[in-house]
């Protein structure tokens, strides 16, 4: 008996052991855009994190956690997954306040608007996707079952064992096993629960100044859904238990612009509870929001615009409460390793940003010249004829970029040019031309040019994808090699009797997210005419 | 709960864990008790169905015991004459028959109502209109074909006087409930499993072990190439308007093996399951597809419904004197053989049509019941005429060839009947015959053209794999007992099988978010 007793435990000890193994294999990937998992962070580090930010994509994107560490000695962390609902947001909360005890919470209101249908619908479509991020990131058993069931209240016919058992959900991703499977990694844009954003969203500063915020004009007040109401109370009745202060914060951008009569609502809640309500809107200008720039979509920010609104954070936080700099500590090296990284990513935004600037080509040539190519790659590619109507200075100015031929004269030449770690790769001919190689990060790149007899045609392309729309003239890409991340995407008409030439702008934005799904790069460019 | 519920495993495992802590002599009300919980699942007036009708054949078949005994005891002690006892005897089992012919009768009203009483109120309802019947519900009692059928098995014997009736209700009840073999059967003698359930066993580790890696091999067969498979076949005939040609054929030939690793898969799961607690059920399948006839295959496939039906149809029909009297009529009009040949006739006609109402009442059950029963009769009828053929064309039918050809010709026999059944009625079946003949084109099994069914090609490649292991075992079981050929290998191997066997179901299997598998097939019986 008793060797049949040590059998069988072997056995379950090693499969649960396997169990795991495959579970965890099996795992789907997040989204490296939303592999955020804030709540890991509150379980590793316990006691640590001085803020909590808690919510929506909104919270995820709009505030960064790194920024308050380096500009103000603040550990912050930021919980939040997708258009999370308020009580997903309360539980995951809980599960962070078991670990932590911050000074001060803030929570993203903007899911406390969420109808009946609407939470319905969520939870719906949610089911094989964002309510598991919530419950998966969920390690305390009791408190998940208990978000189980509140979800459950919504809809009713979930299955327990979709959210309980790992394999369970996960087991059909045999199908799409890959190196991520095996090697997990957190997202390169991700960062304490915080996700790095380099998209710009333009033709949102005009919006920006449509939008009435003199919210004191209607005293009226939008009635909200029990259900939200009921996990807001819970949040604020827990913060108090755990003598927390509750900030709240609305923090998106203008597509969750408040109605006065959901300010006001808000409004009433927080004076009655005695908490804090921030709106990011009424403090834009103060803060210096560039909404040319700051901003990747109508409700979330880039990097740039997230550094300026945690900075007005910061300075609330700092001019309300007091925290011990935790800049020195050797507890936080977590914080401190990320320094690097993040100062990185704003110098790659920054560079993005002048790119964008330029309105001609000597001004983009200019914004060229500072491209440290260390980390960026310049690709350049010419269609049809690019000298014609090119002027010496022109090509002086593309001589400093360390070009080795000339285009004078060259016309209806192909011509391509790498210009990466600042070295110049290039090949001028009066027949068609290809060129390829692989990055430091291991991309690899194939470019073509063709001039007007070798087929008009001009292509760079990454890792297969293809980058430029290949106008006629000099086609460039500036393209990041640690994020994956196309900086600028033009084409200049040096063919065309105008001086200086025309600049066409590709939406960079948009070829970036072809570039995420690998679609059909040129099935919906946007092309941006820029004359001078 | 079902088999493939995840509460089915907390069940089992606290059913084991108490059924081994008990006495030995308390065993079977542990069981009971389970069986209960078990089919309560299902629903309160479902269980009073299953209840009622144990009572009624419990009773009836305790009334017949009493009256053979008196009878037994009474001409034991009484002085009574040839004539008298024959007259008594005779009046006895007269009285027995009617109380035999009643409890049937019931049985089969039960029966009949759960088969057709969903298909009477549509009809109903389509006769008056919407909401006029809508009160109605018929309420079909889980495994109600096959615990009817072991009722009417129980009590015949009963009647015949091959065993007696079971004095505990209780321990009868169990028989009737017993949790592994409700669902889909096998359709258990009382004579083979009722001692077994009442005895109590004690743990036996190498039973145990046994008994879950057939409950494995079983899970492996539904989930991962039933299920599999089932998504191909379901596109196929669920939208039979779009597509023609040799698709149907393929859709046809996997469904034919869908039918068999699911309902075999469930008998392993339902086998395994009861070996755990130490009860043997009854062999149901023993790997038909290398059936090398129609007659062998259905002694191979479903075999306890097959022994039923020879045993309380068939073979009352052949000693039946109307069937005599006919053949007698027959052998006078037409001759010896054909007189003899209707000794084969009547009964498997009657069988195969009483087959296909058993599985379901619609015409295309009835044209499958007389599609098999006309391919027996006719190769035992004309098994001479076959014969003198094959020496006349002087094959050899004991090369390995003709024997694979034998199987495949079964195999597709058994195909041709799948088409008569899976499309749901005679009429679609037709349509689909005529599509077949449509845009009949053979590449289509070389340029990707099946990936675009629900099936992509990782998912092809498995099922090929796992058709190859699902053949690969069956001969291996063909030969041998396998689960002792792997209780011979040293432990790292017995173990790595075991493992292997475990993730491939729980990784490959299909089941979760998007599927709906809580159903075996013959669980509608």
């Amino acid at each position: 008996m008793k060797r049949i007793i040590i059998r069988s435990l072997s056995f379950s000890i090693i499969l649960l052991v396997l169990f795991n193994i495959v579970s965890e294999i099996l795992k789907k990937p997040k989204n490296s855009q939303w592999d955020t998992s804030g709540l890991e962070y509150t379980n590793k580090y316990p006691g640590l994190f001085d803020v909590v930010f808690s919510g929506t994509s909104i919270t995820i994107m709009n505030v960064s956690s790194e920024e308050l560490y380096t500009e103000y000695g603040i550990a912050a962390v930021t919980l939040g997954e997708p258009e999370q609902p308020m009580f997903l947001t309360y539980y995951t909360l809980l599960e962070a306040l078991n670990y932590q005890s911050p000074k001060v919470v803030f929570l993203d209101i903007n899911s406390l608007f969420y109808s009946e249908s609407m939470l319905r619908n969520k939870i719906n479509d949610y089911e094989h996707y964002y309510l598991h991020f919530s419950l998966d990131s969920i390690r305390n058993p009791i408190i998940k079952y208990e978000a189980f069931q509140a979800a459950k209240e919504l809809k009713p016919d979930l299955d327990i064992f979709n959210y309980f058992s790992s394999i369970y959900y996960n087991h059909s991703n045999w199908e799409e096993l890959g190196k991520t499977n095996f090697i997990r990694k957190s997202g390169k844009q991700v960062m304490n629960g915080y996700f790095m954003s380099f998209t710009i969203a333009e033709g949102l500063a005009k919006l920006r100044d449509s939008i009435d915020i003199d919210y004191a004009e209607n005293v009226n007040e939008e009635e909200l859904l029990d259900f939200n109401k009921t996990y807001l109370m819970k949040i604020v009745e827990l913060c108090k238990e755990k003598n927390v202060q509750l900030v709240f914060l609305r923090g998106g951008g203008i597509d969750t612009a408040l109605t006065s009569e959901k300010y006001n609502t808000i409004n009433k809640i927080a004076i009655d509870n005695d908490i804090p309500f921030i709106d990011m809107l009424q403090h834009d200008k103060e803060m210096g929001f560039d909404w040319r720039f700051d901003a990747s979509d109508g409700n979330h920010f880039n990097i740039m615009g997230a550094k300026k609104w945690t900075d007005y954070l910061g300075d609330y936080l700092i001019n309300n409460y007091r925290f011990e700099d935790r800049r020195d500590d050797s507890r936080y090296k977590f914080l401190e390793e990320e320094v690097d990284r993040y100062q990185n990513a704003l110098a790659v935004m920054q560079t993005k940003i002048d790119l964008l600037s330029a309105i001609n080509f000597e001004q983009y040539l200019n914004a060229l010249k500072a491209v440290d190519t260390s980390k960026n790659t310049i690709f350049i590619s010419v269609s049809d004829d690019a000298s014609k109507n090119l002027s010496k200075k022109d090509c002086d100015k593309l001589s400093e970029l360390g070009l080795t031929y000339n285009l004078m004269d060259k016309f209806r030449y192909s011509y391509l040019a790498v210009l990466d770690n600042h070295t110049s790769r290039d090949l001028l001919e009066d027949c068609g031309v290809t060129l390829d190689g692989e990055l430091d990060n291991g991309s690899r790149y194939q470019l073509s040019s063709g001039g007007y007899s070798s087929g008009v045609l001009a292509s760079i392309r990454v890792d297969g994808l293809e980058l430029i729309q290949g106008g006629r003239g000099i086609n460039i890409v500036v393209y990041n090699k640690e994020y994956g991340e196309v900086l600028s995407s033009v084409y200049f008409d040096t063919f065309l009797y105008e001086n200086p030439p025309t600049m066409r702008r590709i939406n960079v934005d948009i070829v970036q997210e072809q570039y995420e799904t690998s679609a059909n790069v040129w099935s919906s460019v946007d092309d941006v005419l820029v004359q001078d | 709960m079902t088999f493939l519920s995840g509460i089915f495993f907390a069940f089992l495992l606290i059913t084991f864990i108490i059924y081994f802590i008990v006495p030995l002599r308390l065993r079977w009300i542990v069981l009971l008790a389970a069986s209960v919980v078990f089919y309560l699942s299902s629903g309160v007036p479902q269980i009073l169905f299953i209840l009622l009708s144990s009572l009624l054949v419990y009773g009836a078949a305790r009334w017949i015991d009493v009256l053979y005994t008196r009878q037994d005891r009474e001409l034991k002690e009484g002085e009574f004459s040839r004539e008298e006892k024959k007259a008594r005897k005779l009046s006895d089992r007269k009285k027995c028959r009617r109380i035999l012919n009643a409890a049937v009768l019931l049985l089969l009203l039960v029966l009949t109502y759960c088969k057709i009483g969903g298909w009477v109120i549509g009809s109903l309802r389509d006769a008056l209109g919407e909401g006029t019947v809508d009160w109605m519900q018929v309420i079909v009692p889980l495994g109600v074909s096959y615990y009817t059928f072991s009722l009417i098995s129980y009590l015949a014997d009963v009647y015949w006087r091959k065993e007696k009736a079971e004095k505990n209700y209780f321990k009868f009840t169990l028989f009737v409930i017993y949790f592994p073999k409700i669902l889909q059967g096998p359709i258990s003698r009382h004579k083979n499993l009722a001692a077994q359930l009442t005895e109590g066993h004690a743990f036996e580790y190498k039973r145990v072990c046994y008994g879950l890696q057939l409950a494995l091999w079983g899970y492996f067969k539904k989930l991962v190439i039933a299920d599999r498979l089932a998504v191909f076949v379901n596109r196929v005939f669920g939208n039979y308007m779009a597509y023609s040609g040799l698709i149907f054929v393929v859709a046809t030939l996997l469904a034919s093996v869908q039918l068999y690793a699911d309902f075999s898969g469930c008998m392993d799961i339902a086998s395994g399951v009861s070996q755990i607690f130490g009860i043997e059920l009854e062999k149901n399948f023993d790997h038909p597809f290398f059936a090398r006839s129609a007659a062998e295959f259905w002694r191979r496939w479903h075999i306890t419904l097959g022994t039923w039906f020879k045993d309380y149809v068939y073979m009352p029909l052949v000693v039946s004197p109307r069937v005599s009297r006919i053949a007698q009529r027959v052998k006078k009009m037409f001759g010896a053989r054909t007189g003899k040949a209707m000794m084969t006739i009547i009964p498997t006609g009657i069988v195969w049509v009483l087959t296909g109402l058993w599985h379901g009442t619609g015409y295309n059950y009835i044209a499958w019941g007389l599609y098999w029963g006309g391919i027996i009769i006719f190769s035992t009828v004309f098994a001479p005429e076959i014969r003198k053929l094959t020496a006349f064309l002087r094959i050899n039918t004991e090369t390995s060839g003709w024997k694979v050809f034998q199987m495949v010709r079964t195999f597709l026999l058994f195909s041709v009947g799948r088409l008569i059944t899976i499309p749901g009625h005679l009429r679609t079946t037709l349509d689909v015959l005529e599509k077949i003949g449509e845009q009949f084109d053979i590449w289509i099994l070389f340029d990707g053209s099946l990936y675009n069914y629900g099936l992509n090609q990782k998912n092809f490649i498995l099922v090929m794999i796992t058709l190859f292991i699902l053949w690969a075992v069956s001969m291996l079981q063909e030969r041998g007992c396998l689960r002792d050929k792997i209780a011979g290998q040293n432990i790292v191997f017995r173990w790595a099988i075991y493992y292997i066997a475990f993730f491939s179901v729980l990784i490959f299997g299909m089941y979760g978010a998007g599927f709906n598998n809580a159903v075996f097939a013959y669980m509608q019986y």
